[in-house]
């Protein structure tokens, strides 16, 4: 019922690709509509903004169209889901995408079914961010951390932490079972997203970084290599 | 460049020549003047009445006054003068007697001559004494008596009769009163006469006879100079003035003489007299005995006659010499002999002059000391030159090739393109060629390298269409037979997805490496923990590490990295190794480096592309389920160069079993 009313804008320049994720996405009830250029979905933005935006880097003449209309989304609503697909794997691409404000970065190489269930998974969040916070909620604490589910919120030593989406899930897999190493493979089924080993590791620094702001002691989270990660209890 | 010297020596060996011959001619020319002076300093002596027809006799020279002791051997005046034996003979009775009755007893004697005196000494064979007795002055004696003439043709006589052993008295019989001098001394010593005298020589300046009278064998036997009454001999003697007159055209290297009829020789001035006299010269010239001994070496002709000690005993050895002007070889120097002939009243003078090289020697030798020292200088020059070109040369292509060994790595990747030469030679040019193929090169290398990328690049969009529509059409309800014909399509999008993947993995890990994290860690928990992970990713395989719990294996490195370069090794280990034999880690300390090695009991590699494992799109397999591409160990290859490490390969010995070594260094 609730998927109906969301409406995802997905703008690609490949018809052929954009139509494939539309029918996709249409056929398990979201509302679609494309755009081929960032003028034309900028011009619709204005009027209107989508539950989620899935936008191409590279935009017909525009090599990073994408980013600059990301830029202006983020500008437009702070908490508007943004997932950026595209052909381009390169780190450095990624990076850029997530620095912008974007809440995941896939790849085309994905299969169909993951970016349905990312995308699932960040109306999933939208929706846990629009409850009301109640008694019930499920809250994990570890020492200094305190996690809460249901809202989707990160605090260290009392102190918010602000994690993308996937940065959550990782944060919360490593953290639900402390002192277990969790694999690559597991964290990225926790945050609903296929990326590469490297990506991972991304994820990890960043997140890394993002404890250090607040606590520059925070060495929470252990590397076991070739293994994965592991959430520590001092 | 070394025909310089020979030439050199051709041309000094020209001048020479001309040196020789225009030395010749001078000497001819001097020759020619001082034979006119000479034939007037000869008609001045009044040579004319020398009567040389029937033999003469001859006293060279003496310089000194001699004492007459009736010595003649070692040590006395005689000893340094050479003058020849003249013999007496014994006319009178030679036809009477057989060649048995002869006597036995000989007489000869030899003469010299100073300015004032002339001396002679008289020496018989062994005998017995007769002496005078001036009580029995009618008994047989022994007597000697010499007959003289001078040049006013005054002719002197002279009787010795001795009266003992010792000093004898002379009587000049010729002078109306008889008068007695001291003549020198009649000696009976082992046997024999020797009688020194000493007569006047302006008194015996023309001729002179001896006329001995001994008693030995038979009486009163006379040993005389001639036959007949008037016996004496002309007489030829060295003379002074003579000596004075040819001193004046002496030069260093020339030997005069003057020579009679006869070949006697009446005057001589010797170089050697000379170069005595200029000893100081000499050691000047000792310092070119070297261009000396190359001149010889380089001009001697050995086709010369040897050059021989022209006089002996006062006479002229080889007349036939004198016929003609000749070179003769010589060491260290050739000569010259010219000859002139000056008749003097009728009578036959040869003017002889021997000239050694030296002249000409020293002036060519000169020549050709300054010539080889111009060829030397010209010769060092131009080789220093040529050397210092081709050390210029060779440096600037040792500096060529040290730039592009620097300018390209290993991998043949192009760093960066050494500048080109400036200068407009054909190094400069090929220096600039070498430059615009390198940049040619690098512009074709990043083509390549960039063309896997943008190649899997441009292939994604169309691989996503199709495997988005495949997916849609998956998601649409199918009938079975079209459901197997989509897997094949899904299966096979799957695979072309991975190869592209796999084409840009290698570019996308050079990318990452900018944003590398280098970590100080235990290297050897680090491998703990990946052989724990790798137990459990592959199951099915046995994996081993040693290393010395007791060594510190602390490195900085990039852990992603190297965790991902261990994956590929591991990935490509258990794709070969069986199942029941471990794969082992071997972690070493070796000084500053980390020496770890990946052992697996697989096949051999064919040992003839061992070094090309490592590099991009080379595959060691021979099938594969899973699209392989040979960028496993490339990717390692590249990680290990980015932490300046060293990655190898080898087979183990035996049937089967490689080994990896990876070589780390801990401070980097």
């Amino acid at each position: 019922m609730i998927k109906q009313q969301l409406h995802i804008a997905l703008v690609e320049d490949e018809i052929n690709i954009a139509e494939n994720y539309r029918d996709a996405l249409q056929r398990i009830g979201y509302r679609v509509s494309l755009f081929h250029n960032r003028q034309d979905a900028l011009a619709a933005f204005a009027l209107t903004l989508p539950d989620m935006a899935i936008i191409d880097v590279g935009l017909q003449d525009e090599y990073e169209g994408g980013f600059d209309l990301c830029r202006t989304l983020r500008q437009l609503s702070e908490t508007l889901p943004i997932i950026f697909l595209t052909a381009r794997n390169s780190e450095l691409d990624e990076i850029s995408a997530l620095r912008l404000g974007a809440d995941d970065y896939l790849t085309k190489d994905v299969s169909i079914h993951q970016v349905l269930a990312r995308v699932a998974a960040l109306f999933r969040r939208i929706q846990a961010l629009k409850k009301p916070q109640s008694v019930d909620e499920q809250v994990i604490t570890h020492g200094s951390l305190r996690i809460n589910i249901e809202r989707i919120e990160t605090y260290w030593q009392d102190q918010p932490v602000m994690l993308t989406l996937t940065e959550f899930w990782i944060v919360h897999t490593l953290a639900k079972y402390p002192g277990q190493v969790k694999n690559r493979d597991q964290l990225m089924d926790a945050a609903h997203v296929v990326l590469d080993n490297n990506t991972i590791t991304t994820h990890i620094k960043r997140i890394r970084k993002k404890f250090n702001h607040i606590d520059a002691e925070f060495n929470a989270i252990k590397t076991a290599y070739g293994m994965g990660y592991r959430w520590v209890i001092e | 460049m070394l025909l310089l010297p020979w030439a050199g020596c051709q041309s000094v060996s020209i001048l020479e020549t001309s040196l020789r011959q225009s030395h010749s001619q001078l000497l001819d020319v001097q020759m020619t003047a001082a034979t006119q002076q000479l034939q007037h300093k000869l008609n001045q002596s009044q040579h004319s009445v020398f009567n040389t027809n029937q033999g003469n006799y001859y006293a060279p020279l003496t310089d000194s006054k001699m004492l007459l002791d009736g010595f003649d051997g070692e040590e006395s005046d005689w000893e340094n003068i050479t003058t020849p034996w003249f013999q007496l003979n014994t006319y009178d009775y030679v036809a009477k007697l057989s060649a048995e009755a002869k006597p036995d007893t000989t007489v000869k004697f030899k003469l010299a001559a100073n300015d004032k005196l002339l001396y002679i000494f008289i020496q018989t064979s062994a005998l017995t004494p007769h002496y005078y007795n001036p009580m029995q002055p009618l008994r047989a004696a022994d007597q000697l008596n010499i007959r003289s003439i001078n040049n006013t043709s005054l002719v002197s006589r002279w009787q010795i009769n001795p009266q003992g052993s010792g000093r004898v008295e002379m009587h000049n019989t010729s002078q109306a009163i008889t008068t007695g001098r001291d003549a020198g001394t009649w000696l009976w010593r082992d046997g024999h006469y020797n009688i020194e005298i000493a007569i006047p020589i302006e008194l015996a300046s023309n001729a002179i006879g001896f006329d001995l009278i001994l008693n030995d064998s038979q009486l009163n036997q006379h040993f005389k100079s001639k036959p007949t009454t008037t016996y004496e001999r002309s007489l030829v003697r060295e003379r002074l003035d003579l000596n004075h007159q040819l001193a004046d055209y002496l030069q260093p290297g020339l030997s005069l003489y003057l020579l009679n009829s006869q070949y006697w020789l009446v005057g001589q001035q010797n170089a050697e007299q000379l170069m005595n006299d200029s000893d100081s010269d000499n050691d000047q010239a000792d310092p070119s005995w070297f261009s000396n001994a190359i001149y010889n070496k380089l001009f001697t002709s050995n086709t010369l006659p040897y050059w021989r000690e022209p006089t002996s005993l006062g006479r002229w050895i080889s007349p036939q010499q004198l016929a003609q002007t000749a070179w003769y070889q010589d060491s260290p120097i050739n000569k010259q002999l010219h000859s002139k002939v000056i008749i003097v009243n009728g009578q036959l003078f040869y003017f002889v002059a021997v000239q050694d090289s030296r002249q000409s020697l020293l002036s060519a030798s000169a020549a050709l000391n300054q010539l080889l020292i111009l060829l030397f200088t010209i010769i060092a020059v131009i080789v220093t030159g040529l050397f210092a070109f081709a050390s210029s040369l060779s440096w600037r292509i040792v500096q060529m090739k040290k730039n592009y060994r620097a300018a390209i790595d290993s991998d043949g990747k192009i760093m960066a393109v050494p500048a080109a030469s400036r200068l407009p030679d054909e190094l400069g040019d090929l220096s600039r060629v070498m430059q615009q193929l390198t940049i040619n090169q690098g512009k074709y290398t990043d083509y390549l390298a960039t063309l896997a990328d943008k190649l899997s690049h441009e292939l994604k969009t169309p691989v996503a269409v199709i495997r988005t529509s495949l997916e849609n059409l998956e998601l649409s309800n199918l009938d079975p037979e079209a459901t197997k014909y989509l897997t094949r399509a899904m299966q096979g999008t799957n695979r072309l997805s991975q190869t592209l993947n796999a084409l840009s993995e290698a570019n996308k890990l050079e990318q990452s490496f900018e944003y590398a994290q280098w970590q100080v860690v235990p290297f050897d928990d680090m491998l703990e923990e990946l052989t724990a992970a790798y137990r459990q990713i592959y199951s099915s395989h046995q994996f081993q590490l040693e290393y010395d719990h007791n060594d510190d294996h602390t490195i900085n490195l990039a852990p992603e990295l190297i965790v991902q370069l261990l994956d590929k090794l591991i990935s490509n280990a258990v794709d070969y190794a069986p199942v029941d034999q471990p794969i082992r880690f071997k972690l070493n300390k070796i000084n500053t480096q980390l020496q770890l090695s990946v052992e697996n009991q697989g096949p051999h590699f064919s040992s003839d592309n061992i070094p090309q494992l490592f590099d991009s799109m080379v595959s060691n397999r021979q099938q594969s389920d899973t699209p392989h591409l040979g960028l496993g160990l490339h990717i390692v290859k590249l990680i290990s160069d980015f932490h300046r490490g060293q990655i190898s390969a080898k087979n183990l010995p035996g049937e089967k079993g490689v080994i990896f070594e990876l070589l780390l260094p801990i401070d980097t």
